[in-house]
């Protein structure tokens, strides 16, 4: 990742690493996967539950001594459906899958990814060859504020880099 | 470099989480087999180790009032192994293997031998739980007597060991092996189950005792031997087979202690 680029990189990485297990491992591959919140249009046209991922925020600073800080980054990844696409069971299956592969620290850190930084894609990428580290994760947050036949949560990743 | 230097930002691959740590034992009185399948321990919590420190074994009071002699002095560190209380137990049977089951034996006592039961490998690793970055090795550790109680919030036993040999750490994309042959009296030549790695003299406290041709050790525990005797002369290694002088009496059980390379 490009220390200058950072927010960009580290929601590159995740957003091809989702797209990666979009394409090749269930239940991910029944979800449709956007980058950032999706916008009306796309929310109005779903046909599959989305799972969104939203830019990093810094959330903390790693120091030692005579140098440059580590960052701690949060990163929030939400799920949005409604009726049509599976209602609150799918929704939950979504939630589940979620916590169940951050969970495995081995599955989220080998899975392997092309990622593209600025013009240069580099193949065979993980989060750990990236220098990205997930800590923790907390949630799913429901929010209330849609109409009644949907459903939106979110999830906070707190990582390293 | 000049002290304007700044440093880079402290990156993951150089922070050891221990949440990643693999913890792994290998049990010393296991039947003979090159390798020696290591036991991966679960529930630890933590494992703390203490600098090498001179004990005195025994003090001989002299007949003519001089001062008293100390005899079989030697170098020790301490530590504790912190652990999950019902991991704990398990761990216990499995170091004393002592089948602590209903079909086996129902009772488990709290007590522990004085002779060495394991070597303990910490096997530290990236947050994938693949990229090795090294290992911890506590060779021939000694629990202590001990006991442990009960706690309102989960329960963490420390058990605390001793070892009279060097702690030593391994690089990146080695591990430990322990291969154990059984010695007939007529066999000079046992093969190795690895090409062993070469070893830095420890040139420690402790030096003498490892650090043997690339082997940390070579035992010779005879029939009735309690843990078995360190040997220093009258072996040698060729490739990945182990030779002595001399062939281990029958119904010995030699034991030796190496690294290799992970990427066999």
């Amino acid at each position: 990742m490009r220390a200058d680029h950072i927010l960009n990189d580290i929601l590159n990485c995740f957003v091809t690493l989702f797209e990666q297990l979009q394409s090749d491992t269930p239940p991910f591959t029944d979800w449709q996967i956007v980058r950032e919140y999706p916008a009306a249009t796309v929310l109005d046209n779903m046909t599959a539950l989305i799972i969104y991922i939203k830019a990093p925020v810094l959330a903390g600073r790693r120091r030692h001594q005579g140098g440059k800080c580590g960052l701690d980054f949060e990163i929030v990844i939400g799920i949005r459906n409604d009726k049509t696409t599976g209602g609150a069971e799918e929704h939950a299956v979504a939630a589940s899958a979620m916590l169940n592969l951050i969970n495995d620290s081995k599955a989220v850190h080998t899975k392997t990814f092309n990622v593209q930084f600025g013009n240069t894609v580099y193949p065979g990428q993980t989060l750990s060859l990236q220098g990205i580290r997930v800590l923790d994760i907390t949630g799913p947050f429901r929010n209330v504020n849609v109409n009644e036949d949907e459903f939106n949560s979110e999830f906070r990743i707190r990582l390293q880099t | 470099m000049s002290v304007k230097d700044q440093l880079e930002a402290p990156s993951p691959d150089k922070t050891v989480n221990g949440s990643y740590t693999l913890n792994r034992i290998f049990r010393l009185e296991t039947p003979a087999a090159a390798p020696v399948t290591p036991v991966n321990i679960g529930g630890i919590r933590e494992i703390t180790a203490g600098p090498l420190k001179p004990r005195i074994e025994r003090q001989v009071f002299l007949k003519n009032g001089d001062e008293p002699v100390s005899l079989g002095s030697l170098n020790v560190y301490s530590g504790k192994i912190r652990i999950e209380s019902g991991y704990a137990v398990l761990f216990l049977s499995t170091l004393l293997g002592n089948n602590w089951t209903p079909a086996g034996n129902a009772a488990m006592p709290m007590f522990f031998p004085d002779i060495p039961l394991a070597v303990l490998e910490s096997v530290c690793r990236r947050e994938d739980n693949e990229t090795h970055l090294f290992s911890k090795v506590y060779q021939d550790i000694v629990i202590k007597n001990f006991n442990f109680g009960s706690s309102v919030e989960n329960e963490i036993v420390e058990i605390p060991f001793y070892s009279a040999h060097d702690a030593f750490l391994l690089c990146a994309g080695t591990e430990t092996v322990l291969d154990k042959f059984a010695g007939d009296g007529e066999t000079t030549e046992f093969a190795l189950s690895a090409t062993p790695l070469s070893l830095l003299d420890s040139g420690g406290f402790n030096a003498a005792d490892w650090d043997f041709d690339n082997l940390v050790y070579v035992k010779i525990k005879e029939q009735n031997g309690l843990t078995g005797t360190r040997q220093y002369g009258g072996i040698s290694v060729n490739g990945t087979t182990l030779i002595f002088d001399n062939p281990p009496s029958m119904d010995s059980e030699v034991s030796v202690l190496y690294a290799r390379s992970t990427a066999v």
